[in-house]
């Protein structure tokens, strides 16, 4: 999808916060809160760079708009830096199952590293536009107390949210006066246990950051006997979260088409390998031969794959039969929600002297 | 659903006020490129810009884009019809006095400047000799000739603006730093602009309610771009016939009229011909209507404007 950038601005630790707006006529994303998109742009040379994988981190309820907030780390993202307000962005997505569900995660512990915050900040601010009864804990693990990305915004929400509480641990400098919930500490199972004061049950733990970093919680969370299915860590799979039994559907046509592509080229391989060990004169007619079997069969294969489609209509008073032996999938009962914009116009128009 | 838009272009603070449906939303993005791409093609600080390639190429054919031909064909229209009051030639004297670069890097009125070693003046015949061109789409200007758009450039692009808005909002209003368009109606209700007070920026002085004839007002004044060179204070409104500051009772010119540069124009003119003859050009225009402030605040309103003023 082409989106617009709509502003872009870097902040504390070279971390850029980009606004993205569909460009005109242009589909609009429908993410759901810890989704990851892709991005691609052209560059300075006029080239389409690969496109590369980031968290959303603005809500669903602020869709066409959508934000992310970016590490300058590689040539990708400092290329990404240098775009004005207006260049084309190609987004695509949404991707990943890194999603807080209001329904299931009644209660959800937040635990970033770093950028790492940008997911789950998408989740909090939904939690905050929907007014959301969910107990939501941010444990925010920083190097310096002046570098903290969002600070304002998180200390804002924690005001309008009586449900969502944020507790900082910087590591490397000290704390200003008067910062409550604020320590010199790296992030630990001691800390969280603390933030929870002890009540780890009954909780979903979302981990985004650095890999050690998530790892090191991971591991701290299960010693003190959270379950491994109530921990989430964002590993941008690529996988999109719904529908189910179109990505299974998707996964083995991929699969089973390049299997298929596989065989052929191997029985190709092996026809003029055996044409050369042979110095038969009619081994040219072999070989004519496999590539005429190869053909076929790649003939099929596209045939498998279209045939593959379920039938349009399905006979009368025969029960439909599936195409596909894929177990059922129950409805998600967790619906993106309708885009919403909260623009809201109070400026008086006044002709100012130029 | 009401949308705002507000950033910096073109040296000023620019605003896009639209009811517009949320589906539409994506053309706020490609409307603020227009702006930035303007501002690159007719920044006379940007010395890769279209206007200042041309500038230097004075005395010589320039290949124009059709829309540098459009807008230098509005200003001759604009010199002409002024009289030669509105004269675009001046960017030599401009410079001279010290304002070349942007109006945030000259340090306003507290930074005094060097004076400068030459005198420039404005030969009022050097702009109607611009050669124009536009099957060809060339543009000759008499050599050492260079011009500024600035007084032009802004009510441009906000009508430029507003005919592409039009295709996706019923009710909407622009400004570019005080020029302004309007369309539709402001929730039923005809739409009523503040005039800003020169001497305290913070308060208006009037309000008008916007014509359906008439539906773009611009401001022009003396207060705000003001700066120091050798211990004298200039302004940027400069008057062709003496090549030095209007210098006059006036402090601000607003005027309404049925298009942005338009109104622009008049403003800018108005300004440096003086409260007499300033009304008496607005006063023979068919569409505008105006109301000049001078340093007592004491407004002389056109013959019709009492009727869309409250002050």
């Amino acid at each position: 999808m082409r989106y617009l950038i709509q502003n872009i601005k870097k902040t504390c630790e070279d971390i850029i916060v980009l606004d993205l707006m569909p460009a005109l006529g242009e589909k609009i994303i429908n993410f759901l809160p810890g989704q990851y998109a892709m991005l691609a742009f052209y560059d300075e040379y006029g080239k389409l760079t690969s496109p590369h994988a980031f968290s959303i981190s603005s809500s669903p309820e602020e869709v066409p708009l959508i934000q992310f907030g970016i590490k300058i780390k590689g040539s990708f993202t400092q290329s990404l830096a240098k775009l004005t307000p207006g260049k084309e962005i190609f987004v695509y997505g949404p991707y990943g199952t890194f999603i807080f569900n209001p329904d299931t995660d009644q209660s959800a512990v937040f635990i970033a590293g770093g950028v790492g915050i940008t997911p789950l900040l998408s989740s909090i601010r939904y939690a905050a536009n929907k007014k959301l009864p969910n107990e939501l804990i941010l444990v925010y693990s920083s190097r310096n107390a002046n570098t903290i990305l969002y600070y304002e915004e998180i200390k804002k929400l924690e005001a309008d949210n009586p449900n969502f509480k944020a507790f900082f641990a910087v590591t490397d400098s000290g704390i200003p006066d008067g910062q409550e919930r604020m320590i010199n500490e790296r992030v630990s199972a001691k800390i969280i246990s603390a933030a929870l004061k002890n009540q780890l049950y009954g909780k979903t733990f979302f981990l985004c950051g650095p890999e050690p970093f998530m790892k090191a919680i991971s591991d701290d969370l299960k010693n003190l006997g959270v379950p491994r299915q109530f921990i989430k860590t964002e590993a941008f799979s690529m996988i999109p979260a719904l529908p189910l039994k179109e990505n299974l559907l998707n996964l083995a046509l991929i699969y089973g088409g390049s299997a298929a592509l596989m065989v052929a080229i191997t029985l190709w391989i092996y026809n003029i390998e055996s044409v050369r060990a042979t110095d038969n004169p009619y081994a040219k007619t072999d070989l004519l031969y496999s590539l005429q079997q190869m053909q076929e069969l790649q003939k099929n294969m596209f045939k498998e794959q279209t045939s593959a489609k379920p039938p349009a209509t399905p006979p009368v008073n025969e029960p439909p039969t599936p195409a596909y032996n894929i177990p059922a999938v129950p409805a998600p009962s967790y619906t993106p929600p309708a885009p919403a914009v909260n623009y809201q116009t109070t400026i008086k128009p006044r002709t100012t002297v130029s | 659903m009401d949308f705002t838009e507000k950033f910096k272009a073109l040296g000023t603070e620019i605003i896009i006020c639209a009811e517009i449906p949320q589906k539409k939303c994506g053309v706020f993005p490609n409307i603020k490129k227009i702006f930035y791409d303007f501002e690159k093609k007719f920044s006379r600080f940007q010395p890769a810009s279209e206007l200042s390639r041309m500038n230097q190429c004075s005395g010589k054919e320039f290949n124009a884009s059709p829309l540098m031909i459009e807008i230098m064909r509005l200003a001759k229209t604009a010199h002409k019809k002024t009289s030669g009051i509105f004269n675009p030639a001046v960017l030599n004297i401009l410079e001279n006095l010290g304002y070349d670069k942007n109006f945030e890097d000259i340090g306003g009125i507290n930074q005094n400047q060097p004076a400068s070693a030459k005198i420039y003046t404005v030969k009022n015949s050097a702009f109607t000799g611009i050669k124009i061109n536009k099957m060809a789409g060339k543009i000759k200007m008499p050599k050492g000739l260079r011009i500024d758009l600035g007084g032009i450039g802004k009510g441009f692009v906000v009508d430029l603006v507003s005919q592409k808005l039009k295709k996706y909002s019923a009710n909407f209003w622009i400004s570019a730093g005080g020029d302004m368009i309007f369309y539709g109606t402001n929730h039923g209700q005809k739409w009523r602009v503040g005039v800003q007070n020169p001497l305290r920026h913070e308060n208006d002085i009037m309000e008008v309610e916007m014509p359906e004839k008439m539906p773009a007002i611009a401001t022009s004044g003396i207060t705000k771009r003001v700066w120091r060179q050798n211990g004298q204070a200039y302004h940027h409104i400069i008057d062709p016939r003496t090549s030095l500051p209007a210098n006059n009772r006036l402090l601000a010119a607003t005027v309404v009229a049925h298009n942005a540069w338009w109104a622009d124009v008049l403003a800018k003119s108005a300004l440096i011909l003086g409260v007499e003859e300033g009304l008496k050009m607005i006063n023979n225009e068919k569409n505008a209507e105006g109301v000049l402030i001078d340093s007592d605040l004491r407004m002389y309103f056109s013959d019709n404007m009492p009727k869309l003023a409250q002050i």
